[in-house]
């Protein structure tokens, strides 16, 4: 069972997909606990950009991290799968190369947010995804995640 | 409720959340990270090392089918 996401294994993914040259935004409610969003969550979800240069850069970091791939399953992430979920690494994650609600990696990436050197979606991008997911879960998360998503911007301003 | 039919929060509740998004502001991300980040087993979920599904309705159609209903991953109604 893998160990729980903690703040170093977000710098590992950061620095690795850095030195890989991987184009990726953190989104879901990992994204929204990096912008300050007070919950809980399980894995963390990466939107990565669906280029065969990019999908193959994904598969090298993510051994480079230590997720032991099988040829088979790398090339599963080099073919740019819309979905691609394991839990045989370090921790969960969560590969999302079309997220629901999302029209574009280029869209999301123009209004990402940095925060301390992780792109992150914005959070009407997060919010988007999960209004068009449309699961059980995303349905009791809104209505907080929209709270936070007024005292996030009114902060910024 | 709104266009898209989610619930709006009642005062006590928005006041509430707004004073745990100050407490959250404070901490430090790698703090955050703590108190966020937990690891629950989920069953038939975690249960293989690896997926990948060529398209999200895939994906989606696959937690319909195979996940325990209130796990939520299935669809609202």
């Amino acid at each position: 069972m893998a160990r729980r996401f903690e703040y170093a294994q977000a710098e590992e993914i950061r620095e690795a997909f850095r030195r890989h040259g991987v184009r990726y935004l953190f989104i879901g409610k990992s994204g929204a606990i990096l912008l300050g969003y007070p919950d809980t969550t399980q894995d963390a979800d990466v939107f990565v950009e669906k280029t065969p240069e990019n999908a193959a850069a994904v598969a090298e970091a993510l051994r480079d991290l230590g997720f032991p791939l099988t040829e088979p399953q790398a090339d599963e992430v080099r073919h740019g799968k819309d979905f691609v979920q394991i839990r045989s690494g370090p921790f969960d994650l969560d590969i999302v190369f079309a997220p629901d609600g999302i029209e574009t990696f280029n869209d999301a990436w123009a209004r990402r947010v940095e925060v301390e050197g992780f792109p992150v979606c914005h959070l009407d991008d997060i919010i988007a995804s999960k209004k068009a997911a449309n699961r059980v879960k995303d349905r009791e998360t809104l209505p907080r995640l929209i709270a936070f998503r007024e005292y996030w911007l009114d902060r910024r301003r | 409720m709104d266009a898209a039919g989610i619930q709006a929060p009642g005062p006590g509740e928005l006041r509430e959340w707004e004073a745990e998004f100050e407490a959250a502001a404070r901490r430090p991300l790698a703090t955050r990270f703590r108190y966020a980040f937990i690891h629950t087993y989920k069953p038939v979920l975690d249960d293989a090392p690896f997926r990948a599904f060529d398209t999200m309705a895939d994906y989606r159609e696959w937690c319909a089918t195979n996940l325990p209903e209130w796990l939520g991953y299935g669809p609202a109604v």
